[in-house]
């Protein structure tokens, strides 16, 4: 199922969740453009009206500017499979920066759905942290932000393997910098450092380390965006 | 409901014409399909997989517009030529209540009265009905006692129970249900029929999809469908009036289990009771467990106690039970997959597990197999979970097939050759290059099994592998078994299925119910449903020796077996008659013996406040305790954070536990400081590290000011409830609706993910076990097989996800909730005067601690 006929026949996909239309298209262009449409108009009973693209199914019950039910379960899901991952944690270098890869579901859920589920997703997600570590998921919250809005807003225009590659660098350098400049704000708080202590442990150590996590981060979605597009667009 | 009047003088609930519908404009799902429902008639809805009845039923419930045709439901023209209109449609959704296979699904909320009263504060019910509403659908459905339970930790009958509630408690006029037993085991499939011939006798409209013969002659028409066409719309010719009735009906021309049930009843009372006087060498048995007894973490009560179970080389053995009885369980400790407490397990010669020598100490827990074991037990053990079809990934059938014997290292022209084999043992050769995503659930169930029965196991587990399919796929798989059982691979099936144990087995193995077993490990048939009698009569046949008489070909094994459980076909067929009533006694003993339902919170001063002051003033005191720069303001700080202890009840256990991840993080913290803070007097220097006074002073400080937040962070949420959090949080963020943004659904939104994530944890927890069972470990092998191991868990845990989020949007639909909607609130949060006094507290605090900075 590549995206060609997904575009141009939307007829089998329940509604979009996104108002949309054309949100939601894999991440691979080259792939596929095998079954085209069509063979399908063929095997179509020729006698009756077809689907119709844009009211596939819909009862029109959730119209312009409501959530249609299927978006608030897309984002609950997308939350709890994004909280279930942040609370696991690689150590990365040293055993206490840690690695956690929900930023990988969060940029999944925005590639997939577009910026509001990437900014919905990122924000949520932290809130069960938010009464156990209140910096840290603000923190959390701001670099979850800054590497998924972006990079879903690329990808939103640009919606090829390059696109998608060039969207996780533009992320990910955001997120270097939201990371940084609220570690130096974080971490006197947390500490009797100085602003200028922490500024002189930037090269050192936080860039290297959130490089290392967004590097990971870029990797793993590639690796895994291709084939859930699939999923979404069976 | 004000509408119910109506329903007189409406003689049809649904009227279908010329309806069509496809999803993937190639095919038609209903073809011109014409139909009329009366007001106050049971219907079935009835035919193969992918026949349509199930696009049907979402047609009825007003969830889904067709294509094409004429759609009025309860007197409203909800589709016709100019397509849906979303005013009607909203009007007759108000009155149908819908119900769907998976109960998990369905469920919006951690506690089970607030996901009954969900649908009733959809449409707005005033208090008092709500209040009515949640009494009178728990009473009709035996649950009253568990009002206040977490629906997510209870059985899947027990869970469908509460769906069924929360559609009756919106007093719908016409209810549609999908294959709402599927997921049941037969106990709990009759506790469910039960309670819909009682809601019909209100009137209710019912329209039930099912293919059991068993339900469908419930109905007062049944209406067959095949390839999206109705094929046949007749007068059910054996109405029966009630259930219990039915049960004793003759059988209709497709009955299959109730004639099962009937020869069943009819044997007189044989016992299988085979003793354990011989226990033989383990050598010629297959899988040799030597009374080998489990507990659940957290769990006081054995799953399996002491329990032996012998299957010799090549032996079908059938293993039945009721739910909670320990058979995933069992599988699992088989499969290497969890370790006993005590016992030994050897299967295919390998020890899985090895009792120890008796130490000094007391018996310690038995060896488990080393990873060399291991590796050999994956090689040997084919494991076919529940619904192994969750565990698809590749995008290929055949690549999916391969993945198995891929991690084996096995030839490329040998793997084809067995992922040949594989699906032509099950007949689905056809389908080696679709996308396993595209197939029917059926066809996906046959995949999943081809990729286990690839790996050419020698000793072959399979957990329920025919449930919930339609008759074609499961003659499937039971003429793959029967093959695989000739060329002598030895088989182990779990099953609730009578019949097809009878068919298939040597022998039948019957669980022994546990008194108090609270979860059977399975993802959605967990808990209990047994009860004290049952045991009793299963039990009560001990010390007798009579030869197996389950056996249809009698195998010439003496099968040892201990003498303190035996168990009677008899017993067995009163244990499936369990009163409604009778469960209910068990339900309310576990919520309070079982540690997992936590729903409620231990009542305490801090739980009683209003939730939304709560969290603000947890809040402020949070970031006012980063200020803390001296000794007083730590003695006030600290005075708070005890005070808030006592006030929240909580245990020095609990704390610790919900704090001691943050230990690496205050010693990280506090060798910070020690090294970069250098006020004070020089203590120790060593090259370029200074240690001052200072730093310590610092580090000490900075610790215990960041401690008593997380402190204080894990009191106050130990004293809420997830539920009260996103309450609260709906209403403090309320005032942000006027600025366009959707307050109410981010809230649902917030609570509908707090009550899947453990969903989601314990799912992907299953399809890492499934995959490592494949010999896919991400914890082994070259960085390429663990990227493959990683892709062949992530695509499945996602496509469950995306399952979830698609079941979940029907519910929300089914209960009415729309976006904007005004809706009414069952738990009402108001500020009473101990909440002034929180505040004033609080203020006080914030002096104290602005006074005590001068020091």
């Amino acid at each position: 199922m590549g995206e060609f006929q997904h575009a141009s026949n939307q007829g089998h996909t329940s509604p979009d969740i996104s108002s949309d239309a054309n949100e939601s298209i894999p991440i691979d262009s080259a792939s596929a453009q095998s079954v085209s449409s069509s063979e399908n108009h063929n095997s179509m009973p020729k006698n009756r009206r077809r689907p119709s693209a844009l009211q596939a199914h819909s009862t029109g019950v959730a119209d312009s500017g409501r959530w249609s039910s299927r978006r608030i379960a897309v984002y609950a899901l997308f939350v709890a499979l994004t909280a279930a991952t942040s609370f696991i944690e690689v150590p990365l270098l040293v055993p206490w920066l840690k690695y956690d890869p929900s930023g990988i579901i969060a940029l999944v859920a925005g590639f997939a759905f577009g910026p509001s589920a990437a900014g919905i997703v990122s924000v949520l997600s932290f809130t069960p942290h938010l009464f156990t570590n209140p910096l840290g998921a603000i923190m959390g919250m701001a670099v979850g932000l800054a590497l998924t809005v972006p990079a879903a807003l690329i990808y939103q225009r640009f919606r090829t393997r390059k696109g998608a590659l060039f969207a996780l660098i533009i992320g990910s350098i955001c997120a270097i910098v939201i990371a940084i400049a609220g570690n130096l704000v974080i971490t006197p708080i947390y500490t009797g450092m100085t602003v200028a202590q922490v500024a002189a442990l930037i090269v050192p150590v936080l860039l290297p380390f959130n490089v290392l996590k967004m590097f990971l981060h870029i990797v793993c979605t590639f690796i895994i965006y291709k084939p859930i597009s699939d999923l979404l667009h069976r | 409901m004000t509408q119910r009047g109506q329903s007189a003088n409406q003689a049809y609930a649904a009227q279908l014409r010329h309806v069509s519908f496809s999803y993937d404009a190639s095919s038609w799902a209903l073809n011109d399909i014409s139909l009329d429902i009366r007001s106050g008639e049971w219907v079935c809805i009835t035919g193969p997989n992918g026949s349509g009845k199930s696009t049907l039923s979402k047609v009825i419930a007003g969830l889904s517009a067709p294509d094409d045709g004429v759609v009025t439901l309860l007197g409203n023209i909800v589709f016709d030529a100019q397509g849906a209109h979303a005013a009607q449609y909203r009007s007759a959704r108000r009155d149908i209540g819908a119900v769907f296979q998976n109960p998990e699904d369905q469920i919006v909320t951690t506690v089970i009265e607030d996901d009954v009263v969900f649908g009733p504060e959809n449409l707005g019910f005033s208090r008092r009905d709500m209040a009515q509403a949640i009494s009178d659908s728990l009473h009709s459905v035996g649950l009253e006692s568990m009002r206040f339970a977490d629906p997510t930790h209870i059985s899947g009958g027990q869970q469908q129970r509460v769906a069924i509630a929360g559609a009756m408690a919106m007093h719908p006029r016409m209810v549609v249900l999908d294959e709402i037993t599927a997921m049941l085991d037969p106990e709990a499939r009759e506790d469910v029929m039960r309670i819909l011939s009682a809601w019909h006798a209100q009137g209710v409209t019912i329209v039930h999809v099912t293919h059991l013969a068993q339900e469908v002659q419930l109905a007062q028409r049944v209406i067959r469908m095949d390839h999206g066409r109705i094929i046949a719309n007749d007068v059910a010719r054996h109405r029966t009036d009630s259930f219990e009735k039915s049960n004793n009906a003759p059988p209709v021309e497709e009955q299959s289990l109730e004639e099962t049930t009937l020869w069943y009843a009819s044997e007189s009372e044989h016992i299988t009771d085979l003793n354990g006087t011989a226990r033989n060498t383990t050598r010629e048995w297959a899988i040799a467990i030597d009374c080998v007894t489990y507990r659940y973490p957290h769990s006081q009560q054995a799953v399996l106690d002491n329990y032996p179970l012998f299957v010799a080389q090549g032996q079908t053995v059938a293993l039945m039970g009721r739910n909670g009885s320990g058979k995933t369980t069992l599988a699992r400790l088989i499969s290497a997959l969890d370790s006993p407490d005590e016992g030994s397990i050897t299967v295919a010669g390998i020890p899985v597990s090895s009792r120890r020598n008796a130490s000094l100490f007391g018996t310690r827990k038995p060896k488990p197999a080393n990873s060399r074991q291991r590796k050999a037990l994956r090689r040997s053990v084919g494991y076919v979970m529940q619904h192994p079809e969750r565990q698809l990934f590749a995008e290929t059938v055949a690549q999916d097939v391969a993945y198995g014997p891929r991690n084996q290292g096995l030839a490329e022209d040998e793997i084809a050759k067995r992922v040949d084999e594989a699906l032509s043992l099950l007949h689905i050769q056809d389908l080696a290059q679709r996308s396993p995503f595209d197939l029917s659930g059926g066809q996906q169930r046959l995949v999943a099994i081809a990729g286990v029965i690839a790996c050419h196991p020698q000793v072959l587990i399979l957990d329920e592998p025919t449930a919930n399919l339609d008759a074609h796929a499961k003659q499937r798989i039971i003429n793959m078994l029967t093959h695989l059982h000739k060329q002598g691979v030895t088989i182990l099936m779990i099953t609730h299925d009578v019949e097809e144990a009878h068919s298939l087995a040597d022998r039948i193995e019957i669980m022994p119910d546990s008194k108090d077993s609270y979860a059977d490990g399975d993802d959605d048939s967990n808990g209990i449903n047994g009860t004290a009698d049952i045991v009793d009569n299963l039990t009560d046949a001990t010390g007798n020796t009579t030869q197996n008489q389950f056996s249809t070909d009698s195998p010439s094994h003496e099968t040892p077996r201990a003498a303190n459980v035996s168990v009677s076909r008899h017993a067995l067929q009163y244990a499936s008659r369990p009163s409604v009533e009778h469960i209910d006694v068990n339900n309310q003993s576990m919520s309070l013996q079982s540690p997992k339902v936590n729903a409620s919170v231990r009542s305490s001063l801090l739980s009683s406040f209003d939730p939304r002051i709560l969290l603000v003033v947890t809040i402020i005191a949070m970031f006012s305790a980063f200020t803390i720069s001296n000794a007083a303001q730590l003695m006030v700080a600290g005075t708070l954070v005890v005070a808030a202890a006592c006030a929240g009840r909580i245990r020095v256990g609990e704390l610790v536990r919900a704090t001691h991840g943050f230990l690496v993080l205050f010693i990280f913290t506090g060798l910070l400081n020690i090294f970069f803070v250098r006020t004070g007097s020089i203590l120790v220097q060593w090259g370029p590290l200074i240690l001052t006074t200072g730093g310590i002073a610092a580090s000490v400080l900075y610790i215990c000011r960041f401690a008593l937040v997380i402190i204080l962070g894990a009191i106050v949420m130990n004293a809420t409830t997830p539920i009260a959090v996103t309450d609260a949080c709906e209403s403090l963020m309320s005032p942000l609706r006027n600025f366009g943004i959707h307050t109410q659904d981010i809230a649902l939104v917030m609570s509908l993910s707090v009550r899947f994530l453990p969903t989601l944890s314990s799912e992907a927890r299953a399809i890492a076990d499934a995959q490592a069972s494949r010999g896919g470990s991400i914890e082994s092998g070259s960085p390429l097989q663990r990227i493959r191991a990683l892709g062949a868990i992530v695509v499945p845990v996602f496509a469950g996800t995306l399952r979830h989020a698609d079941n979940l949007s029907l519910a929300l639909d089914a209960r009415s909730y729309e976006s904007g909607i005004q809706r009414a609130h069952w738990r009402v949060m108001s500020v009473r005067r101990r909440d002034m006094a929180l505040i004033a507290c609080a203020a006080l605090y914030i002096v104290a601690l602005c006074a005590a900075a001068l020091f």
